[in-house]
């Protein structure tokens, strides 16, 4: 609906557009058209006007021709006369008849004797059969009436038109003075009379007509219609006043063919002008429709501009830069508040039209610009201003404020100047500086290494420490895979704990070996980190490491030392496992004695019943011994897979009597049976047998001594080995009711060489040491306090079922050579 | 209620069984305790008139044992055993004022005659 309203309107407006054009062009065309008509009918009727003057004139010409003929001939010698009136043709009338048709072209003559009565009638030079006055049509009496009549002071002569046998002629009569003789002198006789006469139409026909002044000249009867196409009539009058016909005529016409004439290049013009009306109307039409739809959308990008510049105008205010603008001739007529704040120029000095000069001389004068001389350093702000093109650069203010200025050249031949107030930025940047430099070389000096790499363990950074250590250039290492040099022994350990970094475990603690270029072994502890990336993925693993070769050695020292003192103990517990089946072997034995010397050689299946006890008892104490033997062999590296409830039992049975010599009740929940693990069996024993001893001290320290009067237990530790199916990890907890740990020491509790015992005592094993034994075996070691004591967990992931025979078979094979 | 003349309290049970072997060839009646509380059940029972004592025991230990029996019956005839002599003579010396004490492996026949000696009454209690 919209857009056919739309078309209406744009048609009419078209219509009422194209309306002036159409009405120029009528105006036009009826004015020239108008004009050509009106001088074609005035030219028409001047015509028409000269033809019938002409008409009139010569009907005077012919009279006049006439009548002088007659007057001529009346001076005619008298004996001619006589014959003339003779009623016999005769010479006289002969000559006659031939001069006026030959002479004076007269073509008829009539010789009229007084009383009207026609004597002689001539036509062509020859006297004819005499004509009856009956023949001539009104007026020939009342004609010779008038000759009679002088004329002009001439008498006997008159002119006139007669109808002569029905045809119009002009006539003129004139009288013929005969000799008097035979008359009475002074008695007027009634004269004899000539009459000339001329056929009025070819008359006038042989004179106008040639002329272009009329045409179609005829003479037509009283009583008959006029012709068609005749314009003009002139009545014939008879002298009696008889209407004898009328004479007519076609005047040219030169307007008519004016019109023909003038009439084609009129149109022609005409059209021409049209043309180019229309084509100036077209063309101011499109003009029309380009300005039209121009001033539409300027009307639009005026509104939008509006809208921009309210838009502007917030935005202009809401920035953090100060903005300037500055015209042509450098006058401000544009800021917004920041300008003011940022630069800091008073309230007063900004209005509209301010000249940057004042701008530049008040800031110089501020100190701005440093300690030059203010009028030098204003004209080289202002050659910095009028210098086109865009750029940065920053200044500093008086109060040590740093402004990040750009200037922006403006088509219009202005400058737009934002301020920026960067001070903190650049204090920033230099405190960054300061600290980066001082990283480098903390990086750098430090003997902490320091390593950063890809998900994929390619190098992306060693720092120079970590390069010194492997003894090899920082290029060798950069973008390698696997770019550090594991000792063999420890890679497929390494290589699985690194899998392990994970998102939600995002760190490891690891310690192996690494081969240095000259061929030692080189113990290094890492801390990896992962970075992660928004994605929550690892986008990058730092590590933070240190040489603990040396570290490792006196570890591995007092390792050995905390060995030898577990092995004191285990030897202790030894000795009484060994001291049972002794003690039931020597009964054994001086039973069988005792029976030999009272019975003899009845005795003998008692006997020997007695010597199998003995063997029994024997091979009882062989186990303990190997058991020992392997004990003391712990270190070997060999990892093997082994049922962990049996580790378990042996390390319940090797402590369970020194706990019960100091009193402390020993519960032991181990199944019957559990899932493997792969690991060192005499390792975890020593650490289950270390937290046993440890949970001993605590219990010695924090339970009152043993007294007589108070019985039972002092205490209690509880050793238990869970195993549930479908979980990942073994788990042995123990458990004493020792009091607990405090909770400031539980997070330092597996560090090196953290003790709360006092010096010498209790050489158990460190705890770091156990911890590490455990990681090694891709195990972990929880500890938290549970209700009147301190519980330490140990997980030890299952091993894989596959395999499991091979693997332990060979292990135990290896283990004992 | 027969009469039992000693209990033997040891928790390993083959050394038990020797000595019950060897005190029913000696025509001895005995009860066997394999721990402590087991030994003081029997004592408060079968009123013994002598006790073998493991001094080092499960749950309830051979010197808890001894002492609870002492506070019983001061005349209490108790013969403590272990393989840690010193430990048990400094102890006895001290404050426990046992009966007799015997070093494991135990000397059968030497802890035979005593036995005897014992129950006839030939050694003063």
């Amino acid at each position: 609906m919209a857009q056919s309203d739309g078309t209406d309107k744009r048609q009419e407006s078209n219509a009422r557009f194209f309306a002036p054009f159409m009405g120029l062009f009528v105006l036009f065309v009826a004015v020239s058209g108008g004009l050509l008509l009106y001088s074609a009918w005035l030219q028409n009727e001047l015509a028409r006007e000269q033809a019938a003057v002409a008409v009139e004139r010569e009907l005077e010409a012919v009279r006049t021709g006439l009548s002088s003929v007659a007057v001529e001939y009346s001076m005619w010698n008298p004996t001619g006369l006589r014959e003339l009136v003779a009623p016999e043709p005769n010479r006289a009338k002969q000559r006659l008849a031939l001069w006026l048709y030959q002479k004076h072209g007269v073509p008829v003559a009539f010789v009229v004797a007084p009383g009207g009565r026609v004597l002689s009638v001539f036509r062509a030079g020859e006297q004819i059969a005499t004509l009856g006055a009956q023949d001539i049509d009104g007026g020939l009496p009342r004609l010779l009436e008038t000759v009679g009549e002088a004329e002009e002071g001439v008498a006997g002569r008159a002119a006139g038109l007669l109808s002569v046998q029905g045809e119009v002629h002009a006539v003129a009569a004139s009288v013929l003075n005969t000799p008097t003789d035979e008359r009475t002198p002074g008695v007027p006789e009634d004269p004899f009379y000539l009459l000339l006469g001329l056929p009025l139409e070819p008359a006038l026909g042989d004179e106008l007509v040639p002329v272009p002044l009329l045409s179609e000249l005829q003479v037509v009867a009283a009583d008959a219609p006029l012709p068609d196409r005749v314009s003009d009539a002139r009545p014939l009058v008879a002298p009696d006043g008889s209407l004898l016909g009328r004479l007519t005529w076609q005047p040219a016409r030169p307007g008519d063919s004016l019109v023909l004439t003038l009439g084609i290049p009129l149109v022609v013009v005409l059209l021409l002008v049209g043309a180019v009306l229309w084509w100036m109307a077209r063309r101011l039409k499109s003009a029309h429709a380009v300005i039209a739809e121009r001033a539409d959308a300027l009307a639009k990008a005026n509104e939008e501009l509006v809208a921009n510049a309210g838009m502007l105008e917030v935005v202009f205010d809401a920035i953090d830069h100060g903005v300037s603008v500055l015209d042509r001739d450098l006058r401000l007529i544009g800021w917004n508040d920041n300008f003011r704040r940022v630069v800091g120029y008073p309230r007063s000095l900004l209005h509209s039209g301010v000249e940057a000069v004042e701008l530049l001389h008040y800031r110089a004068m501020r100190g701005d610009f440093g300690d030059r001389d203010p009028a030098a350093t204003v004209e080289s702000e202002l050659k910095r201003l009028r210098f086109s093109g865009s750029y940065n650069f920053e200044e500093t203010t008086a109060d040590g404020t740093v402004l990040e200025v750009r200037q922006h050249e403006l088509e219009t031949g202005g400058v737009v100047r934002t301020y920026l107030d960067i001070t903190e930025r650049r204090r920033a940047e230099a405190l960054l500086q300061a600290s980066e430099a001082r990283y480098r070389a903390v990086v750098e000096n430090q003997r902490e290494f320091i390593v950063r790499m890809m998900p994929d363990r390619t190098c992306t950074f060693v720092n120079e420490a970590m390069c010194r250590f492997l003894q090899r250039r920082r290029e060798e290492l950069i973008g390698q895979r696997g770019f550090e040099p594991i000792a063999p022994l420890d890679r497929a350990a390494v290589e699985a704990q690194f899998s392990g970094i994970t998102p939600d475990n995002p760190t490891l603690t690891i310690a192996y070996r690494v081969d240095k270029a000259d061929g030692e072994l080189g113990w290094v502890e890492w801390t990896y980190r992962a970075i992660l990336d928004e994605n929550r993925e690892v986008a990058e693993i730092q590590g933070v490491g240190r040489d603990i070769s040396e570290l490792r050695a006196a570890q591995e020292q007092a390792l050995h030392l905390a060995k030898l003192a577990s092995l004191g103990q285990v030897v202790a517990g030894l000795a009484h496992e060994i001291a049972q089946p002794l003690n039931a072997l020597s009964m054994a034995a001086e039973n069988a004695l005792m029976a030999y010397d009272t019975d003899g050689e009845e005795a003998i299946g008692y006997m020997h019943d007695k010597l199998e006890t003995v063997r029994l008892q024997g091979e009882r104490m062989a186990k303990i011994v190997d058991h020992l033997r392997r004990f003391n062999r712990a270190d070997l590296p060999g990892m093997e897979q082994v049922e962990l409830a049996h580790v378990v039992r042996s390390a319940l049975m090797l402590s369970k009597n020194q706990i019960a010599l100091d009193k402390i009740e020993l519960v032991a929940e181990v199944p019957e049976s559990s899932r493997r693990i792969r690991g060192r069996p005499f390792e975890i024993e020593q650490v289950i047998l270390n937290f046993i001893t440890n949970a001993r001290d605590a219990i010695a320290e924090h339970a009152p001594p043993a007294d007589p009067d108070r019985p039972g237990p002092r205490g209690q530790i509880r050793v238990e080995l869970i195993d549930r199916p479908g979980r990942a990890n073994l788990r042995i907890r123990i458990s004493d009711s020792g009091g607990g740990i405090p909770e400031a020491h539980l997070s330092r509790i597996f560090d090196p060489f953290f003790t709360t015992k006092e010096l010498g005592k209790g050489m158990g094993l460190g705890l770091s040491i156990c911890y590490r034994a455990i990681a090694g075996m891709g195990g972990h070691i929880n500890v938290w306090n549970v209700e009147g004591g301190a519980q330490f967990e140990i997980l030890l992931p299952a091993a894989e079922d596959d395999a499991i025979e091979g693997v332990a078979q060979a292990s135990a094979e290896g283990a004992s050579p | 209620m027969t009469e039992v003349a000693v209990v033997i309290a040891d928790d390993d049970e083959s050394q038990r069984r020797e000595i019950a072997e060897f005190l029913d060839r000696l025509g001895v009646t005995h009860a066997e305790a394999s721990d402590g509380g087991e030994a003081k059940r029997l004592f408060q029972e079968v009123h013994p008139k002598i006790v073998l004592l493991d001094m080092n025991m499960p749950k309830i230990d051979g010197v808890e044992a001894f002492r609870w029996m002492r506070a019983q019956d001061s005349r209490a005839k108790i013969i403590l055993m272990s393989g840690y002599m010193n430990r048990v003579r400094e102890a006895n010396e001290s404050e426990l004022g046992a009966f007799a004490v015997v070093e494991k492996p135990i000397p059968l026949r030497t802890l035979g005659q005593f036995i005897k000696n014992v129950l006839s009454g030939r050694v003063p209690a």
